[in-house]
């Protein structure tokens, strides 16, 4: 494969390889009749990104054997591209045109031509490795597009150490939030919590009000690449346990971010982390004067937070003794319970000076404590099943003594 | 413990959120004191063994809220005391800087207690607002150590002197910094300031002459030592500290307010008071010990 990318897109390249580069530590490429594409995806492929350049992208796009096409496929070290593309950063440096050429020999050439016939040829050898592909359905019933100037804006309130983010959506806003994951009693983070309304999207449909939380970094990658050719980002999704797919459009290339949101069916984890959470509060007061203790106690916090919130913890503690007896029917009550009260919440934030909620629901488990689920799995199985002491059920009946007698 | 407040002036929160800025340049962690008519915050000094102030600083009330609620402890200590970490909430203020309209704090009790700001943002396109939350965790501060951050009454300092603008400052105090870690500040009555360091290779001094003085101590006379080194001055009567010259350079490379009246008082020996004050808005207090070498 020969191809020549002029100096314009150059920058969209390295752009591109700087993206994927935030994702894997592979490259793929996968060369195709009229297009190319360029992929990566994380270990775990929670997170998978795929741009796809067309023939319009490049000056010249040239594929010696169109029936061989898929021997072409490679894999790069992301460590070696990233360096390839990395010293452009200088303004008298800028190239003129970049040339890829990719043989059969196991090596990729880029070739920089500058001015003054200046040309820098860099060679790459290509890894072993397997081309990742991931089905997904971009035709999902949330679609909500802005331009990647708002996402970057929304991302500016998160603090650098946030890893997932969470989008709420109903049918007149989205709510975006920042989620600490693990035990909340521990850390010592800024919530935050970001209300926009339908007004600042491009187009808002949400076939299906919904609460989604995946991870910031592809996120981040993806929304600094369309911010830098000054693009649109379409978030389109369905509901928590299923990807959300970003896409971002240009005439002549086109990019789809996929991540994995985390699954809240396991939301009864975090509820009986908010127990805990109260354990430990009482423990903090111990330093305070019995007069502090009954201020504390006494007064609300807040005008109703005892309607609500308190409301809301005595659920949740009532569901978490529950869990004890019954995990699955808990995991079903306890998703609307928390739903209901984030709906009630809500309408109060604009209007109402004096009324302030204070219900925080809990944070979905973040995907690594999930990992660390699948692999010590049974370090999280209940020890205790009610089959192992089934004593009522007879599995053989007794022989009967009877018959010896008749021997 | 209730505590609300909103403010709606843009110089307001503009105010607020650079005195936030500063406050996170001196230290990690403040205390917040909430009272009737002013917000105070406290930095302590981590050095000193019964705790002294480091930094004083004072917020009028009435500059800042539009509105104000409080509700203490009970009725006869109607303040709160919470303690949180600097750097927190001036990243959570530092949204003031794109256009907001409102920022109402609060104090919450979400899973844990919180100062909640909520930030009413004007969008891009300026029709419709946006809602930003932060919830800043804090530490409520028990009464037992409320006396630790009692207010500091210093009123006998040998000389007051207004200083001249701290930018130039800075840079002076930057270099001297690279060579030198204690500072001597001195002033005599006739409003020359000097800063100075010494090592063995070389003795720097800058000199900053016809400064206003507001008040100066009459009777104090050096001592032997110090006549010797101040002898090529023709006046004797100077008072001097030497003070930490980091922290003199982080109070310069905090303080980023405008248009403020800096004082700098000096107790021969003892301490450097750096006061800086605008009049109705803030007043901002930074205690410098004598260092001990």
């Amino acid at each position: 494969m020969n191809c020549v990318i002029p100096g314009v897109n150059v920058k969209v390249l390295s752009k591109t390889i700087q993206a994927l580069s935030k994702i894997g530590d592979e490259l793929q490429l996968e060369p195709r009749k009229d297009y190319l594409i360029f992929k990566a995806a994380n270990m775990t492929t929670t997170a998978y990104c795929i741009f796809k350049f067309l023939d319009t992208f490049f000056s010249s796009y040239e594929i010696e054997d169109p029936e061989k096409v898929d021997d072409l496929s490679c894999v790069i070290p992301m460590k070696a591209i990233l360096g390839v593309f990395k010293s452009h950063g200088h303004k008298d440096k800028k190239p003129e045109i970049c040339k890829i050429e990719l043989n059969d020999d196991n090596k990729i050439i880029f070739k920089f031509k500058y001015k003054h016939d200046v040309v820098v040829v860099r060679s790459l050898f290509l890894n072993d490795g397997q081309i990742v592909n991931i089905n997904y359905n971009t035709l999902t019933s949330n679609q909500v597009s802005a331009n990647a100037h708002l996402f970057s804006q929304v991302l500016t309130n998160f603090q650098a150490g946030d890893d997932d983010i969470g989008i709420e959506v109903y049918a007149n806003k989205a709510l975006m939030r920042n989620y600490i994951a693990g035990d909340i009693n521990k850390s010592k983070g800024i919530r935050s919590q970001l209300t926009l309304t339908t007004g600042e999207f491009n187009s808002f449909q949400i076939g299906q009000e919904t609460n989604i939380t995946f991870s910031l970094k592809p996120f981040r990658a993806a929304i600094h690449f369309a911010e830098s050719s000054n693009l649109g980002v379409c978030l389109n999704f369905e509901t928590s346990g299923k990807p959300v797919i970003l896409v971002i459009r240009n005439p002549t290339f086109e990019v789809n971010v996929v991540i994995a949101t985390l699954n809240t069916d396991h939301i009864s984890q975090s509820s009986l982390s908010t127990s805990i959470m109260l354990k430990t509060k009482s423990k903090a007061k111990h330093n305070m004067t019995i007069q502090d203790q009954q201020a504390l106690e006494s007064v609300n916090w807040d005008n109703d937070f005892d309607l609500q919130g308190e409301n809301g913890f005595d659920n949740r503690k009532s569901q978490t003794d529950k869990n004890k007896s019954n995990t699955n029917l808990t995991i079903n009550n306890n998703i609307p319970s928390i739903n209901n009260a984030l709906i009630d919440e809500r309408p109060n934030l604009g209007n109402d000076e004096n009324k302030d909620t204070d219900m925080v629901p809990g944070s979905p488990e973040s995907p690594r404590s999930k990992r660390i689920k699948t692999i010590f799995g049974r370090c999280y199985e209940t020890t205790f099943h009610s089959t192992m002491m089934d004593l009522g059920n007879v599995l053989a009946p007794d022989s009967d003594p009877e018959l010896d007698d008749n021997f | 413990m209730k505590f609300r407040a909103v403010m709606v002036d843009t110089a307001a929160m503009r105010d607020f959120m650079n005195t936030v800025n500063s406050l996170s340049k001196l230290a990690k962690e403040c205390v917040i004191r909430i009272v009737e008519r002013r917000v105070y915050f406290i930095i302590s000094n981590e050095d000193a063994g019964p705790r002294k102030p480091f930094v004083w600083c004072e917020l009028p009330v009435n500059f800042y809220f539009k509105q104000y609620n409080l509700t203490g402890v009970n009725e006869e200590h109607n303040e709160i005391y919470l303690a949180f970490a600097t750097g927190m909430l001036a990243r959570s203020l530092s949204a003031l800087k794109q256009n907001a309209r409102s920022l109402k704090i609060k104090l919450t009790n979400k899973q844990m207690p919180c100062l909640t700001l909520e930030i009413e943002l004007a969008s891009s396109e300026g029709i419709e607002a946006r809602q930003l939350i932060h919830d800043v965790p804090v530490e409520v501060i028990s009464r037992q150590h409320w006396e630790d951050y009692a207010e500091p009454r210093f009123n006998d300092f040998h000389v007051s002197i207004q200083m001249p603008n701290l930018k130039p400052i800075k840079n002076i105090v930057e270099r001297m910094k690279t060579m030198s870690n204690a500072l001597i500040m001195s002033a005599n009555k006739y409003g020359r300031l000097t800063l100075k360091i010494k090592t063995n290779m070389v003795t720097l001094s800058a000199h900053f002459p016809e400064l206003s003085v507001e008040s100066f101590a009459v009777g104090h006379m050096p001592d032997d030592e110090e006549m010797e080194y101040e002898s090529e001055e023709s006046d004797l009567q100077t008072v001097s500290a030497t003070i930490d010259i980091k922290k003199f350079l982080m109070f310069l490379t905090g303080m980023q307010v405008n248009n403020c009246k800096t004082t700098c008082s000096i107790v021969q020996s003892k301490m450097v008071k750096l006061a800086l004050e605008q009049p109705g808005a803030l007043s901002f207090q930074c205690f410098l010990t004598e260092l001990s070498s």
